[in-house]
């Protein structure tokens, strides 16, 4: 009778307070239920991403509301047991360490992959005159890349300088190279310095050479030039400059960063000292350059075509380097 | 007779006055743990590690579809399994954010630990 007499309050209290069974079985079904659906609208159906999760959220919000009418209409009574319900199965321990196990297992995955990338890299590169070698090498890191895998960064300088050295032999090895120096400023992410808001204004006027233009939306940028890391005194300031009309002085910015569009950038004629190369794809075909202190991170190389020793000596400073190449050519 | 501060007296405590001083500060601590921590410490520590029960279950869902892409399975096969995950992930974290949130309003709400 006095169970009866409790009101809808009371028994929504117990539900959020104390019977942690009934609020994780609710939590359980509707995850799951909620989950299946939207997978099948959304990987099934083809649905929107937004379409998915509108119908995700009503679902899961009606299902809440459903659950909990139901509980405070029918369910446990707070006057049978006020204290908590931590009750823990035999079902739910075996699950919880089930998933403890694979979570541990889990994290090694990366790892076991990295080094079957780094295998074949190794296998690849012992006959990197061989066109289905430079192909496999080719292959696996852009797995690796696409996989986010971190390779040993000395198997990477080791095995793609094999690579470098006989590109004149074969074009298909230098393909490999290409793929290398992305692979390589894919793991310079990690290497970037810090960056802070720039502050303050420069006469300085940043040069940037353009080799192509990829077609597409008038609205996305070629490329973008910003500046950060706060004041620096002038031997020791950013530039982006070509080298045949030199500014007198520098920037007094600490980094130039160029971001990429549709633009090549080309290295041809330039100098550039404390500049950060991002997401941009890079061209260079053996010209004078000045780089000190240029960060390449996730950029492609598909326009560093031309082989001649000057690429070949850049490709293999920027496979040397897990910190700012530093390279010149001033012949 | 009022009791002075440690630092104020000169003289040393008497048996009798210790004891209850003891007393009082271990019914406080006991009463603190037995009202206010434990019961907090118990639901807060129930639902965290459910939470990341199914959050370490996301993770491995995730590495299960990189491993299958690792092996050279269909990218669309693969597309598809992210979709999966990504319905799965977004209902877990909205579902049991909404629980720690709800659970600790309703506790403020209705004055519990």
């Amino acid at each position: 009778m006095a169970e009866e007499t409790l009101g809808f309050w009371n028994r929504l209290e117990f539900f959020f307070l104390s019977d942690d069974k009934a609020r994780w079985k609710a939590i359980g079904w509707i995850i799951f239920v909620v989950g299946v659906c939207g997978s099948i609208d959304l990987a099934l159906l083809d649905s929107s991403v937004d379409d998915g999760v509108l119908l995700m959220g009503t679902l899961a919000l009606v299902m809440s509301i459903f659950w909990i009418g139901l509980y405070c209409s029918f369910g446990r009574s707070s006057s049978m047991n006020t204290e908590p319900l931590y009750f823990i199965s035999r079902r739910a321990l075996m699950f919880r360490v089930g998933i403890l196990v694979a979570f541990i297992m889990s994290l090694r995955l990366p790892r076991v992959e990295a080094h079957e990338v780094e295998l074949k890299l190794q296998r690849a590169s012992d006959k990197p005159l061989d066109a289905e070698s430079a192909e496999e090498a080719q292959r696996a890191l852009a797995i690796a890349r696409e996989g986010f895998l971190k390779l040993d960064s000395k198997i990477v300088r080791d095995t793609g300088t094999k690579f470098i050295q006989t590109a004149e032999q074969d074009s298909g090895a230098w393909s490999a190279v290409q793929e290398y120096l992305s692979y390589r400023s894919f793991l310079n992410a990690d290497f970037v310095p810090a960056l802070t808001p720039a502050t303050g204004t420069s006469k300085y006027r940043s040069n940037v050479n353009i080799t192509a233009l990829r077609p597409g939306s008038e609205r996305s940028p070629a490329f973008q030039v910003s500046f950060a890391g706060g004041y620096a005194s002038g031997d020791k300031s950013a530039r982006l400059e070509q080298l045949n009309s030199p500014q007198p002085e520098g920037s007094e910015f600490a980094y130039f960063i160029i971001d990429g569009g549709r633009a090549t950038i080309g290295l041809d004629g330039a100098y550039m000292r404390n500049v950060i190369v991002r997401s941009c794809d890079v061209s260079y075909a053996g010209g004078r350059v000045r780089l000190e202190n240029v960060w390449f991170i996730n950029c492609t190389f598909e326009s560093y075509v031309l082989v001649v020793p000057e690429t070949k000596k850049l490709g293999g400073a920027i496979l040397a380097n897990s910190h700012p190449v530093t390279f010149r050519n001033l012949a | 007779m009022p009791r002075q501060s440690s630092a104020q007296r000169s003289l040393p405590w008497q048996t009798g006055e210790i004891i209850p001083s003891i007393v009082e500060q271990e019914r406080f601590l006991s009463e603190l743990w037995e009202g206010e921590l434990r019961p907090f410490l118990l639901h807060f520590v129930s639902d965290l590690v459910k939470t990341l029960c199914i959050l370490a279950a996301l993770y491995v869902f995730w590495e299960a579809i990189a491993l299958l892409r690792f092996r050279g399975y269909p990218d669309g096969l693969c597309q598809r399994l992210e979709k999966t995950h990504f319905a799965f992930m977004w209902i877990a974290l909205c579902i049991t954010s909404g629980n720690f949130v709800l659970k600790q309003a309703f506790a403020i709400w209705r004055k519990k630990p």
